[in-house]
C-alpha cells in the first residue's frame, strides 16, 4: 500500500470514528449555538442603535413629525413615531411604557417620571427649530433663507489614529479568539495524545504496525484530527461571521473576519507542533491514567503562551514581551493572532514568525517521529526519553523499524521494575533551591514590570531554571548495555 | 520452495537479554505448524521479527523466496499475544479498516468482515462494539481480523490462551481450512495436547534456541520405546522373568518396561500370561507434553 493511502485510510478512520461519538457531536453543536449566540449578542448589544418611541396627538403634532425624524437622525437614533386619537389615549400609551413621551397638539409633552430623555430632548429641539424657523419666516426671510440661517457650519474633526486597534472591542475579540484557539488547540492536541495511547495500551497498535509504518500511523492520526479540529474552528468561525452580520445592530467589530483567519491559520500552525509533541508523549506512556501527568510540560508551555497572548499581548500587543514571544514556537501560535489584531505586527514579522513555527514544527516532527516509534511497542513502566533518543548503531534496517528501546513485555518489566529505577536523581535540596530560585526570579520580574527589558530576562531565566529541574529530575540514568 | 517460510540463525537482544539465539526452521505451507516453548523462551520475539515488527540484530526471514517487506507484510495475518482492538469501534468497521490496512479496497473489505462474522457466528453483531462483546466473542473478532484480508501467511501467538473448549474447537477448525487452503500456519501454545492433535510439525524452543523440532510422530519416536503391562493376579516378582528390558516403573498390577527400539516385544507377553491375566499391553509414546518436559529441562 502507497505512503499516502496508508495515510489517507488512518486519518479516514480518525475522521469517521471521532465525528461519530456523541461527545464530538455535542461539542460541536454546543460550540456552534455559543458561537453563534455570541456573534448575535456583540453584534446587537455593541453598538446597537436605540429607538425612540414617541407618541404625537392632534394636527400640530404631526406637523412637526419632519423636524423630529430630522432630530433623531441628527443624534443618531432611530425614531418610532405614533399617531394617537386623544390624550387620554397618550397618558395611557406613557403610563404604559409603548411610547417613552407624547406631544399634545404641539404644545405640551407628556412624560412618565422624568423629564430628561433624549426623546424629550429631540421634541423639544423639533419644536424650537419649528419656532426658530417660524420667527425668521415673520421678520421677512425666505423659507430657504431661514433655513440657511438656521444650518451653522459644522467644524471639521481630525482623527489621529483612524485605524485604531487596540480598541476594547478588539482587545474583547483578541480575548475571545485566543481563549478558543488556546482550547481547540489543547482538546485536539491531547485527543492525538490519548489516541496514540489508546492504540498502545489496547495493543491494538501491534495489528496496525504489521503493515503501517509508525510514521504512517502517526501522519494519519495527527491529519485526521486536525482535519476534524480545524471543522470545529472554521465551521462555528463561519457561522458567527454570518450570524454576526445579519444579526442587526452595528454588527461584529470590523477586525473579526482577520481575527478568525488568524485564529484558524494558528490553529493550524500551532495543532502541528503541538500535536506531534503530545503524539511523542502518548506514545511513551502504556494508561491513560499515566498519559496525565507525562503531558503536563506541554500544557504548561501552552499555558503560558496563552497567559501571554491574553494579558501581555492583549494589552501592550507591541511591547517587548509580546514582540520577542511572538517569534518563540510553542508560544506564537496564540501571541501572534492578538498582536496582529490589537498591534502593529508586520507582514515580515508574521511571515518570519510562521517561518520559525514552521522550522519548529519540521524538527520535532523527526524528533517525535523517533520517539513515536520507538516507545509505541514499548509496554510497562514510562520510557525514559533519553533512553528512547540514545542511538544504538544496528547491522540491519528493515523498511520500518521499531527495534531500539522497545522489548517484549516480559524482559520490559524486569528492567522497569529494577529497584530506585522512580527514585528522584536530584538531591532534595537542590531541588527546592532551584524551584524557589526560580519563584524568587518570577515574582521579582513581575514586580518590576513587562514594559523592562531586565524583568522579561528574570522571567526566562526563571523559566529556565524550572526547566533544568525538571529535566534534571527526568534525566536518563546510564545503562551499562545500552551502548 | 514457494510459500515456504525460512528463518535463518534469527538473533535478537534486549539490552543484556539474549531473547532469540540462532534460531533456524522452516514452515512449510499447508501445514499446521506448533511453536512451543515456556514463558520467556523467545516465540514472541521470534513472531515479531517474522512479522516485521521487531528488527533481528543477525540473520534472516525469508518468506515465498524473498525477504519480508512491507508488501509482503499485506499478506501476512497476524494475531498478537495480547490481543487489541479498538474497544469503541464497530466490529465490522474494524475488520474493514483491518483489511483495507493490507490493501483490499473498501468494498471487498467489508464483504470480507462480513463473511468472517458470519462465519464465526457474530453476523448479527456487525455494529456491535468490541467493549459490548464477551470475551469469547471478542477472541472471535481477533481472530476475524487475522484473517479478513484472506493471508497467505498465519502467524498466530497463543491464538488459544484463555478459550472455552466451544471456542476452542471453531479455532482450531478455521486454523485448519486455512492450512487446507495451502497456507502456513505458525502458532504458539501451552496447550500440548492440543498442538499434539492439530499439528504435523512442531518446533521447541528454550532461552531462544531450537531444542527439538519435526513432526509429532517423530519427535515422539524419538523418546525412549515404553511398555506397559497391566497383570492382575501375577506374583510381584514376575518381571525377573523377562530378559533385555529396564524395570522404569511398578504400581500394583502396572509395570512399564523399557526396550531397546529393536527389540521383540512377544517374550514380554508370554512372561506376563505366564504370571496372570493380562488387562492391558501397549506401547507407550510419550506424550508431547513429557517430551517438552524433558527436553526443556535438559
Amino acid at each position: 500500500m502507497s505512503a499516502r493511502r496508508a495515510v489517507w485510510e488512518v486519518a479516514r478512520r480518525e475522521v469517521v470514528e471521532r465525528s461519530r461519538s456523541r461527545v464530538f457531536q455535542v461539542s460541536f453543536l454546543l460550540l456552534l449555538l455559543l458561537a453563534v449566540g455570541g456573534a448575535v449578542a456583540a453584534a446587537r448589544l455593541s453598538g446597537r442603535i436605540p429607538t425612540d418611541k414617541i407618541g404625537l396627538v392632534g394636527a400640530r403634532s404631526v406637523a412637526l413629525q419632519p423636524a423630529i425624524q430630522l432630530e433623531a437622525k441628527a443624534a443618531g437614533r432611530h425614531v418610532l413615531l405614533r399617531h394617537l386619537g386623544s390624550q387620554a389615549a397618550a397618558a395611557q400609551a406613557v403610563r404604559d411604557g409603548t411610547i417613552a413621551v407624547a406631544l399634545i397638539d404641539g404644545s405640551r409633552i407628556l412624560v412618565k417620571s422624568t423629564r430628561i430623555s433624549p426623546e424629550v430632548r429631540e421634541v423639544q429641539n423639533a419644536f424650537g427649530a419649528r419656532a426658530m424657523l417660524d420667527r425668521l419666516r415673520a421678520s421677512g426671510l425666505t423659507e430657504e433663507r431661514a433655513l440657511h440661517a438656521l444650518s451653522p457650519p459644522a467644524v471639521p474633526v481630525a482623527v489621529l489614529e483612524p485605524n485604531a486597534r487596540n480598541t476594547p472591542a478588539n482587545r474583547t475579540l483578541v480575548a475571545v479568539g485566543v481563549i478558543a484557539l488556546f482550547t481547540m488547540l489543547m482538546f485536539f492536541g491531547q485527543a492525538v495524545a490519548q489516541g496514540v495511547t489508546e492504540e498502545k495500551s489496547s495493543r491494538v497498535v501491534e495489528l496496525l504496525l504489521t503493515t503501517v509504518s509508525p510514521r504512517r500511523l502517526l501522519a494519519g492520526k495527527v491529519l485526521g484530527i486536525g482535519v476534524l479540529g480545524l471543522c470545529l474552528v472554521l465551521v462555528p468561525g463561519a457561522a458567527a461571521l454570518i450570524a454576526g452580520n445579519l444579526a442587526g445592530g452595528a454588527g461584529l467589530p470590523s477586525a473579526a473576519p482577520k481575527a478568525i483567519a488568524l485564529v484558524a491559520l494558528w490553529f493550524v500552525l500551532g495543532y502541528f507542533l503541538f500535536s506531534v509533541a503530545y503524539a511523542a508523549v502518548g506514545a511513551t506512556v502504556s494508561r491513560q491514567e499515566d498519559l496525565a501527568t507525562a503531558q503536563v510540560p506541554i500544557y504548561v508551555v501552552a499555558v503560558a503562551g496563552f497567559l501571554l497572548a491574553d494579558i501581555i499581548a492583549n494589552t501592550n500587543p507591541d511591547g517587548t514581551l509580546a514582540q520577542v514571544t511572538a517569534f518563540v514556537p510553542f508560544l506564537s501560535p496564540t501571541v501572534v493572532p492578538a498582536r496582529m489584531v490589537v498591534g502593529h505586527m508586520t507582514w515580515i514579522a508574521l511571515t518570519a514568525a510562521i517561518a520559525i513555527d514552521l522550522l519548529a514544527t519540521a524538527g520535532l516532527i523527526m524528533l517525535a517521529a523517533r520517539i513515536y516509534e520507538r516507545s509505541i511497542l514499548h509496554t510497562g513502566a514510562r520510557v525514559k526519553l533519553g533512553r528512547v533518543l540514545a542511538a544504538r548503531p544496528r547491522r540491519t534496517r528493515p523498511t520500518h523499524e521499531l527495534a531500539e528501546g522497545t522489548q517484549p513485555i516480559e524482559a520490559a518489566d524486569s528492567k522497569d521494575h529494577e529497584p530506585g529505577a522512580t527514585k528522584a536523581r536530584i538531591s532534595p535540596r537542590l531541588d527546592i533551591a532551584l524551584r524557589a530560585l526560580a519563584v524568587v526570579l518570577a515574582f521579582g520580574g513581575l514586580l518590576i514590570g513587562f514594559s523592562h527589558a531586565i524583568a522579561i530576562a528574570i522571567l526566562v531565566l526563571a523559566w529556565i531554571l524550572l526547566l533544568a529541574d525538571y529535566a534534571l529530575k527526568h534525566r536518563p540514568r546510564k545503562r551499562p548495555h545500552s551502548q | 520452495m514457494r510459500g515456504a517460510l525460512e528463518l535463518c540463525d534469527l538473533r535478537r537482544s534486549f539490552g543484556a537479554v539474549l531473547a532469540v539465539d540462532g534460531l533456524s526452521f522452516s514452515v512449510l505451507p499447508g501445514r499446521l505448524f506448533g511453536f512451543v516453548g515456556r514463558n520467556g523462551a523467545g516465540k514472541t520475539t521470534t513472531m515479531r521479527i517474522v512479522c516485521g515488527l521487531l528488527a533481528p540484530d543477525s540473520g534472516s526471514v525469508i518468506w515465498d523466496g524473498g525477504p519480508v517487506d512491507a508488501k509482503a507484510r499485506e499478506r501476512i495475518g497476524y494475531m498478537p499475544e495480547e490481543r487489541g482492538l479498538y474497544s469503541k469501534m464497530r466490529i465490522g468497521d474494524q475488520l474493514e479498516y483491518f483489511a483495507v490496512l493490507h490493501g483490499a479496497s473498501h468494498r471487498v473489505a467489508r464483504a470480507a468482515a462480513c463473511s468472517w462474522l458470519d462465519r464465526l457466528g457474530l453476523a448479527d453483531r456487525v455494529s456491535a462494539r468490541v467493549e459490548e462483546l464477551s470475551h469469547g466473542n471478542q477472541q472471535r473478532v481477533q481472530l476475524a481480523a487475522a484473517l479478513v484480508h484472506g493471508p497467505d501467511l498465519l502467524i498466530l501467538d497463543e491464538p488459544f490462551a484463555g478459550l472455552d473448549p466451544i471456542a476452542t474447537d471453531v479455532m482450531a477448525e478455521v486454523l485448519r481450512g486455512e492450512a487446507a487452503r495451502g497456507v502456513p500456519v505458525i502458532f504458539s501454545s501451552h496447550q500440548l495436547e492440543l498442538v499434539e492433535q492439530l499439528c504435523e510439525s512442531v518446533v521447541i524452543i528454550d532461552h531462544g534456541r531450537l531444542v527439538a523440532s519435526g513432526s509429532v510422530d517423530e519427535l515422539r519416536g524419538a523418546g525412549p520405546r515404553l511398555i506397559r503391562v497391566d497383570v492382575r493376579g501375577a506374583p510381584a516378582d514376575w518381571t525377573d522373568a523377562v530378559a533385555d528390558v529396564e524395570l522404569v516403573e511398578r504400581t500394583d498390577g502396572r509395570v512399564v518396561f523399557r526396550v531397546d527400539e529393536s527389540a521383540d516385544p512377544e517374550p514380554i507377553l508370554d512372561a506376563a500370561r505366564r504370571a496372570g491375566s493380562v488387562t492391558h499391553f501397549a506401547e507407550l509414546r510419550p506424550s508431547l507434553a513429557e517430551l517438552f518436559r524433558e527436553v526443556v529441562s535438559a
